[in-house]
């Protein structure tokens, strides 16, 4: 019972799935051969039934492909694999923003109605920034100046006296991460 | 037809990986693991050659008219699959003799600088 014939099946048809590494009129006329191979190794493994054995022969399997395939064909994988990674990047950033508001919901609740009482306006700041590509998109801040402030008069409000040292009023923009994608950076004040 | 008029000097030095697959190939034709086997037998397991190595250096030597493809046939000491057979040329067994002579000679020059000990007669250690 040494062979797994399931085993030996599923290494192979991964160790196939590697062989893109290689180009394509290669892989048509030996990656069968290859793969015959490997699932030869494979077997021979696990008939002295060795876990290490058969770690070692993927070990030195990745470091044959590393060492076979074209460079520029294993950069041009790595190329198409990046650009997934700026999905998984964004996901990220989507999931710890949420559990992020979710903690200071209660806290923003408090805010948003003290701005509202201490002075007359929005809640928010809208300010269009430069994201991404050039791509411009709304930035949103809690209000901490007046609106109707004049020359000489106080702009900062109360309220804002107590959120702008600790920086609340940037919090929000936690939204900003996750409405446009722009990434976990609490930008400051410019 | 063979190519007669090829110089087997022109291919040297060989690699190691395409030493091995020829000095395998050397007492009659075997399949891609066969191959392996032979290598790994005669190294003590030391040398394992992955596949990329190995039919990266197939691809070559085909190319250069080292080895032929004999028929493809399933190996009655393994599984029922077909596997698809090699065999030295002529010319390629001239090159694999070229390239044995001039590591020969080689050695002979490390023997001959002290950095080899002398083989004595009788006790060949390994049997080299």
């Amino acid at each position: 019972m040494g062979t797994s014939p399931r085993v030996l099946s599923v290494s192979g048809r991964v160790y196939r799935l590697l062989l893109v590494a290689y180009p394509a009129e290669f892989r048509r006329i030996y990656g069968a051969h290859m793969a015959q191979v490997f699932r030869d190794y494979c077997r021979e493994a696990h008939a002295r039934r060795s876990t290490r054995g058969v770690i070692r022969l993927w070990v030195s399997t990745l470091r044959d492909l590393a060492a076979t395939a074209p460079k520029e064909r294993i950069s041009e994988i790595a190329h198409k694999y990046g650009r997934n990674s700026i999905a998984i990047k964004r996901f990220f950033d989507i999931i710890v923003s949420m559990a992020v508001l979710l903690l200071v919901a209660p806290v923003f609740l408090v805010i948003a109605v003290s701005i509202k009482l201490d002075s007359a306006g929005p809640i928010f700041y809208k300010s269009r920034r430069i994201g991404r590509n050039g791509k411009p998109f709304e930035m949103y801040k809690f209000r901490t100046m007046a609106g109707n402030a004049g020359p000489g008069g106080p702009r900062i409000t109360r309220v804002g006296r107590f959120l702008r040292p600790a920086a609340i009023d940037e919090w929000r923009q936690l939204f900003n991460v996750l409405q446009s994608g722009s990434r976990f950076c609490l930008c400051g004040r410019a | 037809m063979e190519k007669v008029t090829r110089d087997p000097e022109e291919l040297l030095p060989l690699t190691p990986a395409v030493f091995h697959i020829m000095l395998a190939l050397a007492d009659g034709e075997r399949h891609g693991y066969g191959i392996m086997q032979e290598i790994a037998a005669r190294t003590e397991g030391k040398l394992r050659m992955g596949p990329g190595t190995l039919y990266g250096s197939i691809k070559r030597m085909l190319a250069d008219g080292l080895i032929e493809e004999a028929d493809e046939r399933p190996d009655p000491a393994l599984d029922d699959e077909r596997r698809r057979y090699y065999h030295l040329t002529d010319f390629g067994r001239r090159v694999v003799a070229a390239e044995a002579l001039r590591l020969a000679q080689l050695v002979n020059v490390a023997r001959a600088k002290r950095v080899l000990p002398n083989p004595e007669p009788a006790t060949l250690a390994g049997g080299a």
